[in-house]
């Protein structure tokens, strides 16, 4: 994507991530609340729990790593999360057409707060002509905000609080996404470059989820996707 | 893991794998020209990314979860809004729940 008109980072566009992403952030605070549960369900401290949040940032990342806490060496504990957040890499380098416009400190602040929803929203917004990195870095702190607030809470009551499965959170993120799929393909259908690309990713994800350790399937579904885009592309 | 020091360390090394993998797609990406070929590349992987955990998420999940990204995805067609479709699919599965 060429991007000729200046790309910058203001308050106002802090601002307006922050509002984009508010709605979406009012229910990440029980989804971070589950987070905060499971945690000590695992035998972790509510001070570890909150920790997480703030320097992980990463729902997937911090589940996956709860089930190893207490078993795993440090070394496979630190792999699973680099496999879990590997597809934060793929995020980076596709808002990279507008974020590398920014000198490399701003860059390397400014993607802090890189997280699925406001990555989503960013690159919508950019492909839209929003020229404001704060729109990802103010989303970003909405819901890193609305992530550290929900384990909190979720930490000190979790003992009493219960199961948030019952109320339908362990749905939230596939439902999201889903929704965010259906809303890019109804926007721009491609035909097989669309659709090839998806079908191999489900395929690989399936068989991976079987045979790969956990988030490893998420990768090379990733990966083969974007083989298969890259092979199709012009034909 | 069990001194709150030591556990704190693992937590905060943790979070430097998080936040080098948020910084390096931006930084590999200096070192390349974007061409039309990549560009379809890293679009195919964004979305693969997406579709991957949804149908990892259904593979593990019972009929439940696989019901309730179905209402999103069709909430989603209906209202065209992401914030409804993901109600939607919340909704029903909190309803699956407390049928059950």
């Amino acid at each position: 994507m060429q991007v000729t008109s200046e790309i910058l980072i203001s308050a106002r566009g802090v601002r307006r991530g922050m509002r984009k992403m508010f709605a979406l952030a009012l229910f990440i605070v029980p989804y971070g609340m589950a987070f905060g549960v499971a945690a000590i369900d695992s035998g972790m401290s509510a001070t570890h729990a909150v920790a997480m949040s703030v320097f992980m940032f990463s729902g997937a990342a911090q589940f996956a790593s709860l089930d190893l806490w207490s078993s795993a060496s440090v070394v496979s504990l630190l792999l699973v999360v680099l496999a879990v957040s590997a597809r934060f890499i793929l995020l980076g380098a596709s808002l990279s057409p507008w974020v590398n416009k920014l000198n490399r400190p701003q860059r390397l602040a400014a993607l802090t707060m890189l997280s699925d929803p406001n990555f989503a929203d960013s690159l919508n917004a950019f492909q839209n002509h929003e020229r404001d990195i704060g729109r990802l870095f103010g989303g970003g702190l909405v819901l890193w905000a609305a992530w550290i607030i929900g384990t909190t809470v979720g930490a000190v009551i979790g003992e009493t609080f219960g199961d948030l499965e019952r109320f339908g959170i362990d749905v939230l993120m596939p439902s999201y996404f889903a929704a965010l799929l259906l809303a890019g393909w109804l926007s721009e259908w491609q035909g097989r470059q669309t659709w090839l690309p998806a079908v191999t990713a489900a395929l690989v994800a399936v068989i991976g989820l079987h045979v790969l350790p956990p988030g490893w399937n998420i990768v090379g579904a990733a990966v083969a996707g974007g083989v298969v885009g890259g092979l199709f592309h012009g034909r | 893991m069990d001194a709150s020091l030591s556990g704190f360390f693992i937590i905060v090394l943790m979070g430097l794998v998080v936040y080098a993998t948020r910084i390096t797609g931006s930084e590999l990406m200096n070192l390349f020209e974007l061409t039309p070929r990549l560009k379809a590349i890293l679009k195919a992987m964004a979305s693969s990314v997406l579709v991957a955990i949804v149908v990892s998420e259904c593979a593990r999940g019972d009929l439940r979860v696989i019901t309730a990204v179905a209402v999103a995805g069709i909430t989603m067609l209906a209202f065209k809004n992401p914030l409804i479709a993901m109600s939607g699919g919340v909704i029903t599965a909190a309803v699956s729940s407390f049928i059950s």
